[in-house]
């Protein structure tokens, strides 16, 4: 009996080892092996392009690292991706919004997508993130090349650096550009600015409208520019991924003017500018008709008939104590016949341009001759104003029989 | 369950006839307490599915030492006995199934609060003979209705607790069999608390028994047993883990919210199903008795929940609303934003906005034209945004069962039985709260936008854009009806050496669905009765108990059954059509186990291995899917499931006065097979998928604990009190997986190499942890005539809140990011008490 109990025991005891000890493998799914040979750089990639758009039907894969992603806005449905060998710009079927980032390293699964040339750029086309991106980890970095413009030029038809991250040194924005927004946030128009090496080289940084940079401006000072290199025809462009890449804070080597207003902001009073109705109420406005998306200031009296009025727009004041030999320039366009357009000048603004002693000095600048032609005023001498509260005005009258449409634009105080 | 451990204290305490009147408070603690058992059909989203406790973990036997440990003990941890769902256990009164015909389900809350009655049950565990019908695998709980068994006397109740409710008073009268030959045996009970353990949830249940019993003569008696659990009750959610850590509290609910500052739950369970029961007893000889029963049981049970049209998802815990959502470069302000609303617990950030929805509501004015589909009927008013709908089951039962017992001799007992059932479930929506609207127009949303055809998203075509008022029908409205007849007949033998019994069932069921309304989308197979789906089942089992001597016992059971799949799972999309699952066909179980029993009078051990396998189970789930606006339907057929493993339980008396417990089992509940999935939407006749084959072979069956063991220890004093512990651990506890995410499409961008393949497919398991329950009574006997007893239970004593007792992966997933619809995890309650006085006589 005592057998019995303690057979049946180990008995037990070993059906308890074996029932609870077999450790079972989980069911797997069929999933895809990845041959070595499939795997292919970036460069053999871009290799593929010859002449002709071509959809890749086997199943190649290249991994990378993200370099450009869509989070300021300045991507649109685009990624940029690097390896060692190259970076390669990717067209996404949908916007990858909050998927993939900067620093992710990917599989691109190539199987479905298309590679590409558009003006000059060797894209991947027709990359559905949900399918053809997979990602391997967060977080990485790729350093961007160090080049200078010239490195950047076309050999043959493509920049050696299209689709790659890249650092200038020593770079700042042109003086035209300075006064400027990274792009126009209000139209969410692309615009294009130019930086400028030390020698002299310049280069086009082109921004999207949708940019959350886009309201911003431009850096002033001098200093290292990270971006992505694109191109649009012959024309090399950078690419900003975020203001941080941005490192322009060093002084300039080609010093700027005292101050320009260009409009570009589309808004007429920003700066300091006021506009003053001494008799109707015809007013200054925004506008960039005939102008190729440049703004500019500009007044008519004529809505259906002549309303008389008299209008100015009065500048902030300037401070030209220090000065050496300043100068103003500005462009002026006008048709219709009436009554010229008046450049004054005052260093005792009392806030009201009827209370206001002005001095004219219409006749110092060069106008337009008509026919909205535009012209530049020549450099109206500023050397009788060496102090502070200088401001200008244009005075603009118009009458109830006749009044010309006038327009100003690139109203710069420089010195010499 | 614990009522051998009171049992036991309590005889100690007085010999006489105290036995039977022992206090079961622990096993009602743990009946009406933990709860919260909503039925979970397949309406439900798998929300609920987690708050779902049913008899299956709960399954007592006062005999049996393992099951006594376990019960009591491993229940808080989601524990169920082999693994088994609670279909596996036959639960009844007076011979009447209690299990719900639909999903198989018995749950406690139907006859929650009549713990005094409850108390009378046989049960037993596992494979086992029974004298009430063929019983199931798991084992059988019969409780004993019958007013001349239940002990006469008068017995006062109060407990107060803090888990579902806080205040209990009950009140039990039995007669005994008097002198004319009548017996009553009445129970009545209520239960409230305007808030429990939980935020936002609240109870208020009543509940009442009358069992009447006349003795005509010495060969009959009929009894009468009328009984209802009316209960109202806010329930509470399970989320992910975000939601936790931001608000610091595992028990963070996502249902409740704020209405001119008060709290209010937008889920509510409003149960009510009534049973009555016409018993015949029938004594034909000495030998023979038949047992008879006509039975109806009827009412509702609904569940609210919020619904909204063209308008955000209110819901505090949608993914969107939460800060991981905004957890991306550029996102850091509303990420930051978020997160301080949450961690400071802004109940307008956290929890549900009534005020608001209120708010929307009135600002909606919408012309509704051709209401009802009459031409130029053209009504304006505020158009509801949000909602507050019900679920509502309606059922209606009723049926037929005799068993026939003969005992031929000392040796041979012969018992056999019939039984019919006839149910019928009404399931349709309710208008509970316009939320101070006007009108709901009841059209699906999705529907609306997609089809050109203006009738494709009407609910019910005969009256088109029809006006939903609070209290009236809308969105779906459908029958189930089942028919079952079955009968089984069983042998039980005794012999000096070898106790033995063999069974066998033989069962037919039909069920078909009639539609009570036209869905735009589904006009030919949405009204009017279905096609019936027919099964013939049949079971046999035997077993048998060597006896080596009256202290070692060997136990050896096995059966094999069918069984009809369920209602529930069959309908691919029951609300708007009749279509079933392609392949449906009968579950196959098979079970087997083996034990060792060690009988002395100070030490009891209980030794078992058990191997079980379900194939061919039908298995299904919906989720609300807020891009495609509606239900998605994911069923599976040709589920196999295979539970193995060991039982080991203990008792012995070191004294008099202590005994010490334990009790170990470990298993491995695994599923077997590579079902096959089919994939429907409730407002498309386009199936999501069909014939995917779910790589599922293996998988941990998740949410339950697959290890757990219990040590304790009590001390009796002779001087009528007693106090006494348990620690008890738990380990291989296992989200539930997501079938979709182990398919080959689920992986079909990917290759070996990719990190998303592990992330995709594998299991998570989750922490092993454990508990300390302790427990104290002393009871009084006043003038030899009266009892006063006093009881305490406080479980969870060290206020483990971080005890993860289950969970499961969302259904919904982004191929991309795995991490964007985390799973839900539920958490134990942390220390909760449950202290009762009671008085009888």
């Amino acid at each position: 009996m005592k057998m019995t109990i303690k057979n049946t025991l180990f008995t037990l005891l070993a059906t308890t080892i074996f029932f609870t000890s077999c450790k079972k493998d989980l069911d797997f799914p069929p999933v895809s092996e990845l041959p070595v040979g499939n795997i292919i750089t970036i460069d053999s990639l871009r290799n593929i392009y010859t002449a002709f758009d071509s959809t890749i039907t086997s199943d190649l894969s290249v991994y990378g690292i993200i370099t450009a992603d869509e989070v300021s806005g300045n991507l649109y449905k685009n990624l940029y991706l690097q390896d060692e060998t190259n970076g390669i710009l990717l067209k996404l079927t949908a916007s990858s919004d909050k998927t993939f980032f900067e620093g992710d390293k990917v599989r691109v699964a190539l199987k479905g997508t298309i590679i590409s040339r558009y003006k000059n750029m060797i894209q991947l086309d027709n990359v559905d993130i949900a399918k053809n991106i997979i990602k391997q980890s967060e977080g990485n970095t790729i350093t961007p090349k160090v080049v200078t413009i010239a490195d950047l030029a076309l050999v043959g038809i493509y920049s050696p650096y299209q689709g790659q991250l890249i650092q200038l040194n020593d770079v700042e924005f042109m003086c035209n550009d300075i006064w400027s927004t990274y792009a126009d946030p209000i139209a969410q128009t692309s615009q294009n600015r130019y930086l400028r090496d030390t020698l002299g080289n310049t280069i086009i940084v082109r921004s999207s409208g949708y940019a959350d940079f886009a309201g911003t401006s431009l850096a002033t000072g001098k200093g290292s520019f990270v971006a992505i290199v694109s191109q649009y025809n012959t024309d090399v462009q950078l690419t900003i991924r975020k203001l941080s890449d941005i490192n322009l804070t060093g002084t300039r080597k080609i010093a700027c003017p005292i101050y320009v207003k260009n409009f570009e902001d589309q808004n007429i009073t920003s700066g300091g500018w006021t506009t003053q109705n001494v008799v109707g109420s015809i007013n200054w406005g925004i506008n960039n008709v005939g102008s190729n998306s440049t703004y500019y200031v500009q007044i008519s009296n004529y809505s259906g008939t002549n309303i008389a009025c008299e209008t100015w727009l009065v500048s902030p004041s300037f401070d030209l104590s220090a000065t050496v030999n300043p100068f103003l320039t500005f462009q002026s366009a006008y048709k219709y016949t009436g009554t010229s357009l008046k450049l004054m000048v005052t260093t005792s603004y009392t806030g009201d341009v009827t209370t206001t002693t002005w001095v004219d000095i219409t006749s110092s600048a060069t106008w337009s001759a008509g026919n909205f032609a535009w012209t530049a005023s020549g450099n109206v001498s500023l050397l009788s104003y060496l102090q502070p509260n200088v401001r200008f005005a244009y005075k603009y009258v118009g009458s109830n029989v006749d009044g010309s449409t006038w327009e100003v634009d690139d109203f710069t105080i420089d010195d010499i | 369950m614990r009522l051998v451990k009171i049992l036991s204290a309590t005889l100690v305490l007085a010999s006489t006839s105290l036995v039977a009147q022992t206090d079961t408070s622990a096993v009602k603690l743990k009946n009406d307490s933990l709860v919260a058992p909503t039925f979970s059909t397949s309406l439900d989203v798998l929300d609920d599915e987690a708050e779902t406790q049913d008899v299956s973990g709960l399954l007592q036997s006062s005999k049996d030492v393992f099951s006594n440990i376990a019960g009591f003990n491993f229940s808080a941890a989601r524990y169920r006995v082999r693994g088994y769902d609670s279909e596996n256990f036959n639960v009844s009164m007076n011979g009447v199934t209690l299990n719900n015909p639909e999903n198989g389900r018995a749950i406690w809350a139907f006859w929650g609060g009549l713990n005094d009655i409850t108390r009378y049950q046989e049960s037993k565990a596992g494979i086992s003979a029974s004298s009430y019908n063929f019983s199931a695998i798991g084992g059988f709980s019969n409780i004993e209705g019958r007013a001349s068994s239940i002990r006469k006397g008068t017995r006062i109740s109060y407990a107060l607790g803090n888990i579902s409710y806080t205040h209990r008073v009950m009140a039990t009268y039995a007669t005994g069999m008097m002198s004319n030959g009548f017996a009553v045996a009445a129970s009545v009970s209520k239960r409230w608390s305007d808030e429990g353990y939980v935020d936002g949830t609240f109870y208020n249940g009543g509940s009442y028994f009358l069992s009447l019993e006349k003795k005509i003569n010495n060969k009959h008696s009929l009894g009468l047993v009328a009984y209802g659990a009316p209960t109202i009750q806010g329930k509470s959610s399970i989320s992910t883990q975000e939601t936790y850590d931001l608000t610091g509290n595992n028990h963070y609910n996502s249902y409740w919210g704020y209405q001119n500052g008060e709290k209010r739950n937008s889920r509510i369970r409003n149960n009510h199903e009534p049973e009555i029961i016409l018993n015949h007893y029938f004594d034909v000889n000495e030998k023979t008795k038949i047992t008879s029963s006509l039975y109806y049981a009827f009412g509702k049970e609904g569940n609210t929940r919020l619904n909204w049209y063209s308008a955000a998802d209110p819901r505090p815990d949608y993914y969107r609303n939460l800060p991981s959502y905004y957890d991306y470069p550029g996102g850091e302000a509303m990420f930051e934003q978020l997160t301080a609303l949450w961690q400071a617990n802004d109940p307008a950030t956290t929890q549900l906005d009534f005020d608001q929805m209120y708010f929307a509501n009135s600002k909606n004015l919408y012309t509704q034209t051709n209401v009802d589909g009459i031409a130029d009927n053209n009504v304006t008013g505020n158009r509801a945004k949000f909602i507050i709908e019900e679920a509502r089951r309606d059922i209606s039962h009723y049926g037929f069962n005799t068993v026939v017992s003969h005992k031929k001799n000392d040796h041979l007992m012969l018992t056999g039985g019939l039984t019919i059932s006839k149910y019928k479930s009404n399931n349709y929506k309710l208008m509970n709260d316009l939320l101070g609207a006007d009108f709901w127009v009841d059209v699906d949303q999705f529907a609306e936008r997609d089809f050109a055809d203006s009738s494709a998203a009407q609910s019910d075509i005969n009256t088109p854009n029809h006006l939903v008022r609070e209290g009236e029908r809308f969105g779906y409205d459908y029958d189930i009806n089942i028919d079952t007849y079955s009968g089984f007949g069983q042998v039980e033998g005794t012999t000096a050496k070898i106790d033995w019994f063999a069974a066998i069932s033989l069962s037919s069921t039909s069920f078909w669905r009639t539609g009570n309304m036209q869905n735009g989308l589904f006009k030919d197979n949405s009204l009017g009765d279905s096609e019936k789906q027919s099964f013939m089942n049949y079971g046999i089992k035997a077993g048998a108990v060597y006896k080596i001597s009256g202290r070692h016992l060997l136990r050896v059971n096995g059966a094999y059954q069918t069984r009809a799949p369920f209602s529930q799972n069959a309908f691919v999309s029951p609300r708007t059509r009749a279509e079933v699952v392609p392949n449906l066909q009968s579950e196959k179980l098979m079970s087997g186990d083996f034990s060792y029993i060690v009988r002395y009078p100070k030490i009891k051990t209980r030794a078992t291995v058990f191997y079980t396998t379900i194939k061919d189970k039908t298995w299904s789930r919906s989720f609300y899917h807020d891009e495609l606006n509606t239900y998605v339907n994911y069923m599976m057929t040709g589920v196999d499931q295979l539970f193995m493993g060991v039982e080991l339980g203990a008792e012995a008396s070191i004294t008099s006065t202590i005994k010490a417990t334990a009790a170990f089992a470990k298993g491995q509940f695994l599923y077997d097979s590579r079902p096959t999935a089919t994939i429907v939407q409730d407002n498309s006749t386009e199936l999501l998928a069909e014939n995917k084959t779910i790589y599922f072979k293996n998988y941990k069956i998740g949410g339950i604990p697959q290890t757990a063991a219990s040590i304790g220890l009590e001390y009796r004093s002779p001087k009528f009190w007693f106090v006494g512990a348990n620690f008890n651990y738990f380990a291989d506890i296992y989200l539930d997986v997501n079938p979709d995410r182990r398919t080959e499409e689920a992986l079909a961008n990917y290759v070996t190499s990719d990190p998303q393949v592990d992330e995709v497919v594998d299991q998570t398991k989750l922490n092993n942890d454990y508990t300390v329950n302790v427990f104290a009574g002393k009871s009084w006997r006043i003038k030899n005539k009266y009892y006063l007893r006093l009881n305490v239970n406080v479980n969870n004593v060290l206020n483990n809140t971080d005890f993860e007792t289950g969970g499961f992966e969302q259904l919904r997933y982004d191929q991309t990011n795995i991490d964007k619809f985390p799973p839900k995890i539920g958490y134990m309650l942390g220390r909760t008490y449950f202290a009762m006085v009671s008085f009888s006589f």
